[in-house]
């Protein structure tokens, strides 16, 4: 502006004094929007750094409870829910001051990742807990001491709690296929159910979101886990020694992943009780023997008396 | 199941391949549900293989019953959990609904507007081409008070829905703002924008952004309004729209943006402004423009 009004001299001084009215107008506006702006977009930015040390940390719980075995459940629980607690009082309280009970859903985007994370480690944990699903009431509920109580609190929408808990599926299938290695079937049993149960209310919630694009492929995802799940539970109903008697011959079928063939047995092999204090069953021992050594052959002809090996079954 | 199936195959044609011993024949207890393996490729590759065994007091046994039998429905209250949800939600939905038959109302009269102000282009007089759009802003406050109802009912959600109306609100302080500086020569306030659509409350203001993306939508306009204006023999016009938007774009520059749509529009801005002095060069250099001397004052540009 400046340069084109200064080239023509007359001009200038005619017009120099409304430029100047014009610019300082809009300048002085413009000087309040851009506070505006600013101000926003740091809040936006601390914002955006809570939320990312809610996820580190929440993620941290997530796997200290993976930890779990069979003997050291309560042990691993207490620990992870003392983290929890101190994801809660460290870094939600960051957030709930930096919202100061307003914006939630105008900064939602920048927290809701975190928010989202936290709910999956907070339902995890209870679930490992009680066996039962921590609702959003109780989630929020116990938000309420951060917040000052004259000033709206920080409440997690419904929104964030649901995308959490589609996430929670998936560590869910973790857990279980973990229980499963590890032979704590009701517990895995248990996991198939809840992750059923889940997956089956969301059906009917996620139509009614109102931008629910990221929600459908987390359901797709979903679907996969609880799969995964039923997929390992299914395996392990299945029988890895079948037995076939008669008054003349016994066969034991061995199935994956030991193989696909079938074994005659000696008439005489009930008498051939292969261990003190060893399992009873023929089966239990043959599968016992199939594990535990690699000269599978000359261990079961020593139990057992193998007649014939009659055959592959299959492709193996 | 194709694996599956197949092994359950491989075992029926048994006897047939391996004839040897006629015993063979006598499978009483075998049935081929309880042969066929899992298909490989359903379970997961992360499963150690050595699970299989541990748990099993009797491999025999297949114990369906905590499956099938043992399955209960969701605990009540998780249903119940997900049943208010689904209230909720349908509450949320049917306000969304509400809201938009608003906007929807809002736009059609933005329409008209933006339609009768397209006369500006064919150089009517000014009087005549304001006449229409200004009879509309007061029914575009009216809807405005009409949103306004229908989202306090829901207090501090304002931005849950805001992105409902938020391209129809640009688009209206376009106008106003286009409007506005067509009558007086100056920029449309956020708060005299506010004032006209009665979003002066506390609880249902005009965003800012909004209103500066709005800026920028009118300053794309201004471009053909230049050329229109010329054409009609208004050789001042150039010089004065040249200034407004080196004033806007000045203001413009003392934002710090990020990288979202607000940026765009403003980068927008500057091509209008550039446009905008490439009309006035040539106004100027052909000496049309008013009362100035054929210098050259470093603007670039050709046409």
């Amino acid at each position: 502006m400046k340069t084109i009004v200064s080239g023509t001299a007359l001009q200038s001084i005619a017009k120099r004094p409304r430029t100047i009215t014009t610019e300082s107008y809009m300048k002085d506006a413009f000087a309040n929007y851009a506070g505006y702006l600013n101000e926003l977009n740091e809040k936006r930015e601390r914002v955006v750094k809570a939320s990312r040390d809610i996820t580190i940390n929440s993620k941290k719980v997530i796997f200290q409870v993976h930890r779990i075995s069979r003997d050291n459940k309560e042990e691993v629980l207490k620990k992870a829910e003392a983290d929890l607690e101190a994801v809660k009082d460290q870094y939600i309280s960051r957030l709930v001051k930096e919202l100061q009970g307003t914006d939630f859903w105008k900064l939602r985007r920048a927290y809701s990742p975190g928010v989202q994370e936290y709910v999956e480690a907070a339902t995890f944990c209870k679930f490992c807990r009680t066996g039962t699903l921590l609702d959003l009431e109780e989630l929020n509920a116990g938000l309420l001491p951060l917040s000052d109580p004259a000033i709206e609190p920080l409440q997690i929408n419904v929104f964030d709690y649901l995308l959490g808990l589609a996430d929670l599926t998936g560590e869910l299938m973790r857990l279980a296929i973990g229980r499963i290695s590890d032979g704590e079937l009701e517990f895995a049993e248990k996991i198939c159910r809840f992750s059923r149960d889940i997956y089956r209310e969301l059906t009917l919630v996620v139509p009614l979101m109102d931008n629910n694009s990221d929600m459908k492929t987390k359901m797709d995802t979903m679907l996969q886990s609880v799969l995964k799940i039923e997929n390992g539970l299914f395996a392990t109903h299945l029988p890895l020694v079948s037995l076939s008697t008669s008054s003349l011959q016994t066969c034991v079928f061995v199935h994956e992943p030991y193989g696909h063939f079938c074994v005659k047995l000696l008439p005489s092999y009930q008498q051939l009780r292969p261990k003190e204090n060893g399992p009873n069953s023929l089966e239990e021992t043959f599968v016992q023997v199939l594990q535990g050594s690699e000269c599978i052959w000359a261990l079961l002809g020593s139990c057992f008396g193998i007649l014939e090996v009659e055959s592959k079954l299959g492709n193996t | 199941m194709k694996s599956a199936f197949r092994n359950a195959v491989a075992l029926r044609t048994l006897p047939h391949y391996h004839f040897i011993n006629p015993h063979f024949h006598s499978l009483p207890r075998f049935s081929v549900a309880a042969v066929s393996s899992p298909p490989s490729s359903l379970v997961s590759p992360s499963k150690p293989e050595t699970f299989r065994f541990r748990r099993r007091s009797s491999p025999l046994r297949v114990r369906y019953s905590s499956m099938t039998g043992g399955e209960t429905d969701a605990p009540a209250s998780m249903e119940k959990q997900f049943e208010d949800f689904r209230v909720k939600l349908d509450e949320a939905g049917s306000l969304r609904e509400r809201i938009r038959a608003v906007v929807n109302e809002i736009e059609s009269i933005t329409r008209l507007m933006h339609a009768s102000l397209l006369h500006v282009h064919q150089s009517r007089p000014l009087s005549e081409v304001l006449e229409k759009p200004k009879a509309q802003v007061d029914g575009l406050k009216e809807l405005y008070g009409r949103l306004a109802e229908v989202l306090c009912e829901c207090p501090g959600e304002y931005y849950r829905f805001h992105n409902d109306w938020r391209s129809e609100t640009q688009t209206v302080v376009s106008l106003l703002a286009f409007m506005h500086w067509l009558e007086t020569g100056k920029l449309l306030m956020h708060t005299e924008a506010e004032e006209k659509l009665g979003m002066n409350q506390a609880e249902f203001a005009l965003d800012i952004e909004d209103y500066l993306i709005g800026l920028c939508f009118l300053s794309n306009e201004m471009p053909r309004y230049v050329v229109n204006q010329v054409l009609a023999g208004n050789y001042d016009c150039p010089r004065k729209v040249l200034r407004f938007l080196t004033d806007l774009h000045a203001a413009f520059r003392m934002l710090n943006l990020r990288n979202d749509f607000l940026r765009k529009k403003f980068d927008s801005l500057k091509y209008d402004l550039k446009r905008v002095e490439e009309v006035y060069y040539d106004m100027k250099i052909r000496h049309l423009a008013n009362g100035d001397s054929a210098e050259d004052n470093g603007t670039q540009g050709q046409s």
